[in-house]
């Protein structure tokens, strides 16, 4: 180890430094070819940042189109409380009408209807499809079916049939998660 | 035979399919209460079988109303809460002597 002190006099000031070295311990044949004094500096701090997003963070508008890999939805479309809207929907609209030629618009009326009503429920990601047939009760027989290619664990539909004195109504509600 | 479709191209694509299937299973035949539910089934299934044939990303929902001629009146309508972009629907009304038909498909995209 070597000192090596500097003194530096004059009429007001003195000043002293002291570095210190540090010889490697290497075996004499081994020679590397850096300096074999390595000075270490007496106080040694370093600041390192890291930046976080924060969480909840608003993706930019062209990454909105990205879609995240979630092929089950989390709250699954209930078609209890679907059923529920529907029939409260339908039987307050149709119980004093009487089959006539406005029924047209108030099939249409009531998709939009009850299509706006279960939106409201605000399950994401679920595209729905109101279907509504109002038919005359006449001697007459309609029979529907439906049938559907979709994901049977995400996917779903609820339907409700109402009678009155002239007319019948038949409703489907189909919801369909977008994958 | 009347068509109705959304979408543009979706819809119109649907459509080509609809009323062959219609012709296929129910054409120059007269109403049968016996058949009815038949005739209904293989329209919805024939129709599937089909759209999934072309081998397009689309989720699909096929619905058929069949209605004996006696006076007594029908009225459909559907509203759908969906990508207007990429989603579509078409409705098909076919009829002959005896009978009514109303067909409606809605495709719902899938993502890739």
């Amino acid at each position: 180890m070597q000192k090596e002190e500097k003194q530096l006099k004059g009429p007001q000031e003195k000043m002293k430094s002291t570095i210190r070295w540090k010889t490697s311990k290497e075996e004499p044949q081994r020679k590397s070819r850096t300096s074999s004094q390595i000075p270490i500096p007496r106080r040694c701090s370093s600041t390192w940042m890291m930046k976080k997003e924060p969480r909840g963070q608003k993706l930019p508008d062209q990454d909105e189109k990205l879609i995240h890999y979630q092929t089950i939805p989390e709250r699954r479309f209930s078609t209890d409380r679907a059923h529920e809207i529907i029939k409260h929907i339908v039987d307050e609209r149709l119980e004093t009408v009487e089959y006539s030629c406005s029924c047209s618009g108030i099939s249409k009326e009531l998709s939009d209807c009850i299509k706006t009503a279960v939106k409201k429920l605000l399950y994401d990601r679920y595209k729905l499809v109101c279907y509504v047939a109002i038919g005359q009760l006449k001697d007459s027989v309609v029979n529907c079916s439906s049938r559907a290619i979709w994901s049977p664990t995400s996917d779903t539909f609820t339907e409700y049939i109402y009678k009155n004195r002239s007319l019948f109504a038949v409703c489907i509600l189909f919801a369909v998660y977008k994958e | 035979m009347e068509e109705y479709h959304s979408g543009d191209e979706v819809g119109l694509c649907l459509c080509v399919f609809i009323g062959q299937c219609i012709e296929g299973i129910v054409g120059g035949v007269d109403y049968s209460q016996n058949k009815v539910n038949q005739w209904t089934a293989s329209i919805v299934e024939h129709t599937l079988t089909q759209l999934v044939k072309q081998g397009k990303p689309f989720k699909y929902i096929v619905n058929c109303a069949v209605m004996q001629k006696s006076g007594a009146g029908l009225h459909t309508a559907n509203s759908c809460y969906w990508d207007t972009t990429t989603d579509g629907s078409c409705t098909v009304r076919w009829e002959n002597r005896t009978m009514y038909c109303v067909v409606s498909v809605f495709a719902v995209a899938i993502a890739l």
